[in-house]
């Protein structure tokens, strides 16, 4: 499969990724139904992969030797259903359709809907164990590619996901990769308040998996991550991306309320002209570099 | 059963290089053949059901075909979610097995025993529920199943002797098996117990009483056509079932005859167990006869009911 991906600039991905904030807020506010925040922490994290790293074509989004990308998360799918349709995996007017009766997009990703879409999540703590019986089917059959699973790190209480950590060490899963969107919130608050996860990245490495810790909204270390992978060979990767959840909207960063509230005019009209303007300036600067 | 279904498994194995066996850390003796001959096929998962079970939905769509195979209720309840949300919501080509379903093993324990999980399992949409009668019928049924594409329950018990039926239908999914035809009353069997059915049956002879046996070895999609037929011939109707009298066999045949157009309505009468947990212990045959599931109280039971019309 060859997929002529166009290989983003640094400066466009911080760009889209403004944009895709923008399109999480209106399709959420519009609907009254969604996760914000929860969207807004991987934005960098989805756009380095789909952008960059994954081996997908939209138009043959079934291809037996594409990457398979699996957002555990099932609930932050508003950044990814917008990245998915600005790659053309399906019409953009199916934004415009998001949770209503008639349209593909739901609350949570389906995969029976949605092109591009591995498997059907919502429920936490089942994506990720899924991509390991994807990761195991890759190594029966010696195919190459890998399998990328963002989770959260609320979703990190549930006790599957750390029986799925077990059994891809365990099987030397070198083609499976996680991603903690390691945004320190969860649905009630504080992840250190609600269920201390205490250190990630050890808890990660002590179930046998190589494991690195970086800036989820740094580009430059999330491309360098995903171009070393494997970490090591024989051990399934782990990279813990401290991020902020709600992203890019000040009022919303890290403010619990904001986990499953929808915007009210005065609010979204905030929140567009914080985007906006950061819009503006990452333009001025793409401009300025171009001189 | 357990052997039978091991001797199926292993010809799946060999003629069909899509199937895997993916075990909860049980059978790893009985299955030590089938592994060495299948090293990279055969794949024990440790004690971790749930993780087993959403690792089977990822293969299955993926397009292996993976028998996922563990003690009745670790492989049923404790993994529900993710048959729920996994095999069942992704419409999954999983064939869930759980072996020493119902009492099979006796002294272990309630823990150990399996009384809700044709319940549990019934209520999934799309899920096909297989529970056979004897070895033969396991090896029958194993091999239809890998063949049926969608969402499987196997429900197995352990050491069952073989039906004494002179000559037995063959097994098809959604078919049930008529064992002998009677005019006076009907009883509707699954399971290990289709054996104390018959032996019931032969009982009620001597009693000029004629009774249609009939093994439902599909539990989901019910045979209709064949409970409306028996609807028909008998004015009772005893299901008998190794498994909560709620929501099982019993609950599915009275679905059936509660909906039916038909304008005969027998009366049913649920045997199995009576919404109870059984904390005894002892060999199976004695829990039989402590929740009056053998034959001779079974047939007290019917005689009783037949009395009091």
């Amino acid at each position: 499969m060859c997929f002529n991906k166009i290989i983003m600039e640094q400066i466009d991905i911080q760009l889209t990724a403004v944009q895709i904030r923008k399109s999480v807020v209106e399709l959420i506010t519009k609907s009254k139904d969604g996760h914000i925040p929860s969207a807004q922490s991987m934005v960098e994290i989805l756009l380095v992969l789909y952008h960059n790293i994954l081996n997908i074509d939209p138009k043959n989004p079934t291809d037996e030797n594409r990457d398979r990308f699996i957002l555990s998360k099932g609930h932050g799918c508003a950044s990814l259903y917008s990245i998915l349709a600005n790659l053309g995996f399906f019409p953009k007017d199916e934004l415009e359709k998001y949770a209503t009766i008639n349209g593909i997009l739901g609350g949570h990703p389906e995969m029976q809907k949605v092109p591009g879409i591995e498997v059907s999540t919502g429920s936490l703590g089942h994506g990720f164990p899924m991509g390991v019986g994807m990761a195991m089917s890759a190594k029966l059959n010696n195919q190459k590619h890998k399998v990328y699973c963002v989770v959260g790190d609320g979703e990190c209480n549930e006790g599957t996901i750390w029986e799925a950590a077990n059994i891809s060490a365990h099987f030397k899963l070198d083609n499976l990769v996680v991603i903690v969107d390691h945004n320190k919130q969860q649905a009630s608050g504080d992840v250190f308040e609600i269920m201390n996860p205490h250190l990630l990245s050890e808890k990660w490495k002590s179930f046998g998996w190589e494991t690195i810790e970086l800036d989820g909204h740094n580009i430059e270390s999330l491309h360098k991550a995903f171009t070393s992978l494997p970490f090591k060979s024989g051990k399934p990767s782990a990279i813990i991306a401290n991020t902020i959840k709600g992203k890019g909207i000040s009022f919303m960063e890290n403010e619990r309320r904001w986990h499953t509230a929808i915007p009210n005019e005065e609010e979204f009209k905030l929140a567009m002209a914080e985007l906006d303007e950061q819009e503006k300036q990452l333009t001025k600067i793409k401009g300025g570099s171009k001189k | 059963m357990r052997k039978a279904f091991v001797e199926a498994i292993s010809e799946i194995l060999d003629t069909n290089e899509k199937a895997l066996l993916l075990i909860g850390d049980i059978g790893a003796y009985l299955l030590k053949d089938v592994t060495a001959k299948h090293p990279n096929r055969v794949i024990n998962m440790g004690i971790a059901e749930a993780g087993m079970m959403s690792a089977a939905v990822g293969l299955a769509l993926e397009g292996w075909i993976p028998f996922v195979y563990t003690i009745t209720p670790f492989v049923t309840a404790r993994a529900y979610d993710q048959i729920r949300a996994g095999v069942g919501y992704h419409e999954a080509n999983v064939k869930i097995v759980g072996v020493g379903s119902g009492l099979s093993y006796s002294a272990l324990g309630g823990t150990h025993h399996s009384i809700e999980d044709i319940a549990i399992m019934r209520s999934i949409p799309g899920m096909t529920i297989i529970s056979p009668s004897d070895g033969p019928e396991t090896i029958e049924a194993t091999k239809s199943i890998a063949k049926h594409v969608g969402p499987t329950y196997l429900r197995l018990m352990l050491n069952v002797p073989l039906l004494e039926v002179k000559k037995r239908k063959p097994f098809k999914i959604g078919n049930a098996e008529k064992l002998s035809k009677g005019k006076d009353i009907t009883i509707i069997a699954t399971g290990e117990l289709v054996r104390e059915a018959l032996e019931v049956k032969d009982m009620l002879v001597k009693d000029k009483i004629s009774t249609s046996v009939i093994n439902m070895s599909t539990i989901k999609p019910i045979d209709r056509k064949t409970i409306e037929n028996v609807m028909d011939e008998s004015p009772i109707i005893f299901t008998l079932e190794e498994h909560n009298i709620i929501g099982g066999l019993g609950s599915a045949v009275a679905e059936v005859i509660s909906e039916s157009k038909l304008k005969s309505k027998p009366r049913l009468v649920r045997l199995g167990i009576q919404d109870k947990f059984t904390n005894k212990y002892g060999h199976k045959n004695e829990l039989y006869e402590y929740l009056n599931l053998d034959a001779k109280s079974l047939y007290k039971r019917v005689k009783k009911e037949i009395k009091n019309g």
